[in-house]
């Protein structure tokens, strides 16, 4: 696995390159997380069962992005461990099943940074390549 | 290959990008020489975003009119350059999502105290440390309200308005704000849940990244009749609160890429980039991605009244102001939508003026501007880096005429923030700025290194820019006191 940090003037991105899909949306919530809080702070005490549908696995990825940072804002969680299952249904229908563990924002445990707003669809790429699969995206700082 | 743009000036500061391709009108550059270089070099050098294209894109969109306009702070964004400009016919021209982004109506609230320098910096590591435990900031802070849907819906309908009837304020703070504190033609319902739900803990949090709240002090005036009127006077301590919507205004954002991308497909819109998705604004999706954006607009006009109550609070206990005594300059937005009447090609016409990272500048004798503001103009609040300097200014006719009356919003950043962190050690940004005299509070260090000071351009230029092309007029600088990051 490799995370890329992608340069942006006001906002982030990152690529991710993995074997696998799952593999690669896995890594993409971890990239995600690392840029709000120091990941290796965050024990797993917590598990977030997920079920999303979109209609292109990039949606899919904002989807999957998406409800992570809803799960932060509604039950002040931070995430460091993820499984998911990606999986094409149909030609139009992708689905990402799978849990996030983590646990609840804690000030004097974990060290903060800076928080993501949104999952924007700039360059934004999910798409095979020689070593598995790659996906890339700009977030909203 | 990128295409060659071909941007020739029209006077000092003012530059003309040539229509041509699919632009359908003219795009218009307010900057200086070095940075109209820039923009050039780096569309040419095909960096990944370049600003110059996204600009020259946006002026590709239907029913845009005039030109469309980058202003000197001008930096790549989602599609929609950030420092941008754009209206489109208010019957057959389109809401673009990009043009406002994820925090809608991010914007500052500037309120003037009664003291001076001299009587505050003696207590800044009071005043300031009391500010820091009294507004939440950073990642996962929360409220001191709760909110229900009930109450939210409410805040969505009626913005500053409805905290200040639940004593959060004072009717007079309205008077400065933006709209009187409240856009028209929000409907909650069309707001998701989703976004309901991640408001809930919300209201009255800084965030974090560029957020934040400054102690400031006028350290120049330039405008003697306008300083006058907003009750502006030299050593004046001052506090901006710059924040937006919170995670109301991000879902939303989300929740329009999501729909606004189907809109585009489904009315079979010519779009040069996937992120300029957009709907006709008479359509139902439009319509409906307006209102939740009145709505989120409501929410940082309520969010940032909220902070201002208990920065009041907060001044109460440390300085002993009374809360009278604390009051609202202005309340000015920096990311919306807002469906505005400006003269064209000699009419008039009803237009849907998108300012992503610009601020409504509108000149004197406008009827939006609060009353004892209409001669001059209301204050245009351009926050600094927490380094140097924030501007107030105001709006002219030329602005009016040429930029449907919008200004820079910021210093706008140089630097992504992965060459930032990368440049900056944020002890050494906040070693740096004590010894300049600026006493800096963050819940994240590591968020100080991207916004060092040196991540952004030189205000000055930025605002040189502006006046030279006689858009805007400086009316006072600020230098901050001390500065609370999330």
């Amino acid at each position: 696995m490799t995370v890329e940090w992608l340069d942006h003037t006001a906002d982030i991105g990152f690529r991710i390159q993995h074997a696998t899909l799952a593999g690669a949306f896995a890594e993409a919530g971890h990239a995600l997380f690392s840029l709000m809080v120091d990941v290796s702070s965050v024990r797993p005490m917590v598990v977030h069962h997920v079920d999303l549908s979109a209609e292109t696995v990039e949606l899919l990825l904002v989807e999957w992005l998406s409800e992570l940072l809803a799960r932060k804002d509604i039950d002040g969680l931070v995430f460091s461990r993820f499984q998911v299952d990606v999986r094409g249904e149909e030609a139009t229908r992708f689905r990402c099943t799978g849990r996030a563990w983590g646990e609840p924002i804690d000030r004097t445990v974990h060290e903060l940074r800076t928080e993501v707003k949104g999952i924007s669809y700039l360059g934004l790429t999910v798409r095979p390549c020689k070593k598995g699969w790659r996906l890339q995206t700009v977030v909203d700082v | 290959m990128r295409e060659t743009h071909h941007v020739t000036p029209v006077r000092p500061s003012v530059w003309r990008v040539q229509q041509q391709n699919r632009m359908r009108v003219p795009a218009l550059l307010i900057a200086d020489r070095l940075t109209v270089d820039q923009l050039v070099s780096e569309q040419q050098d095909a960096v990944q975003w370049s600003s110059l294209d996204q600009l020259c894109n946006v002026a590709a969109l239907p029913g845009i009119v005039g030109a469309a306009i980058g202003l000197p702070d001008i930096h790549p964004g989602y599609g929609f350059p950030i420092g941008g400009v754009a209206a489109f016919d208010a019957e057959d021209g389109v809401a673009v999502v990009g043009g406002i982004g994820f925090d809608i109506n991010c914007g500052v609230r500037l309120i003037a105290t009664p003291m001076t320098k001299q009587e505050v910096a003696p207590l800044i590591e009071q005043v300031g440390g009391d500010l820091f435990q009294a507004i939440p900031s950073g990642l996962g802070a929360e409220g001191l309200l709760r909110l229900d849907r009930r109450r939210l819906d409410e805040i969505l309908r009626e913005g500053a308005a409805a905290i200040v009837a639940e004593g959060y304020g004072v009717d007079d703070d309205l008077l400065y704000c933006e709209e009187g504190g409240r856009l028209p033609d929000a409907d909650p319902s069309t707001v998701s849940d989703l976004a309901k739900q991640r408001q809930f803990k919300q209201l009255g949090t800084l965030g974090s990244g560029n957020h934040y709240l400054e102690i400031q002090v006028v350290d120049r005036l330039l405008d003697a009749q306008a300083a006058e009127s907003y009750g502006l006077f030299l050593d004046q301590v001052l506090i901006s609160i710059h924040t937006g919507s919170r995670a109301l205004g991000h879902q939303i954002g989300q929740d329009a890429l999501r729909d606004m991308a189907a809109a585009t497909v489904k009315y079979g819109l010519d779009v040069p980039e996937p992120e300029l998705a957009c709907a006709p604004i008479r359509s139902t999706e439009g319509m409906r991605f307006l209102s939740a954006v009145a709505c989120g607009a409501n929410c940082a006009l309520a969010n940032r009244q909220m902070i201002a109550h208990r920065v009041r609070e907060s001044l109460q206990r440390t300085l002993r102001l009374s809360p009278a005594s604390v009051r609202t300059v202005y309340d000015v937005g920096h990311n919306n939508a807002k469906f505005e009447v400006h003269r064209v090609d000699g009419r008039e016409r009803r237009l849907l003026v998108h300012r992503k990272g610009a601020t409504r500048a509108f000149g004197p004798s406008r009827a939006e501007a609060p009353d004892a503001y209409r001669t001059v103009g209301h204050p245009v609040v351009v926050g600094g880096t927490m380094g140097t300097a924030s501007y107030v200014l105001r709006g002219t006719e030329t602005g009016m005429e040429e930029t449907f009356g919008s200004g820079v919003h910021g210093a706008g950043r140089v630097l992504s923030r992965k060459k930032a962190s990368k440049k900056f050690w944020g002890e050494s940004v906040v070693a740096q700025l004590r010894a300049d005299g600026v006493r800096l509070w963050t819940h994240s260090v590591r968020g100080i290194s991207e916004e060092a000071p040196g991540a952004y351009k030189d205000i000055e230029t930025v605002v040189d820019a502006s006046v030279d092309a006689g858009i805007c007029r400086r009316v006072a600088r600020l230098r901050p006191l001390a500065v609370i990051k999330g």
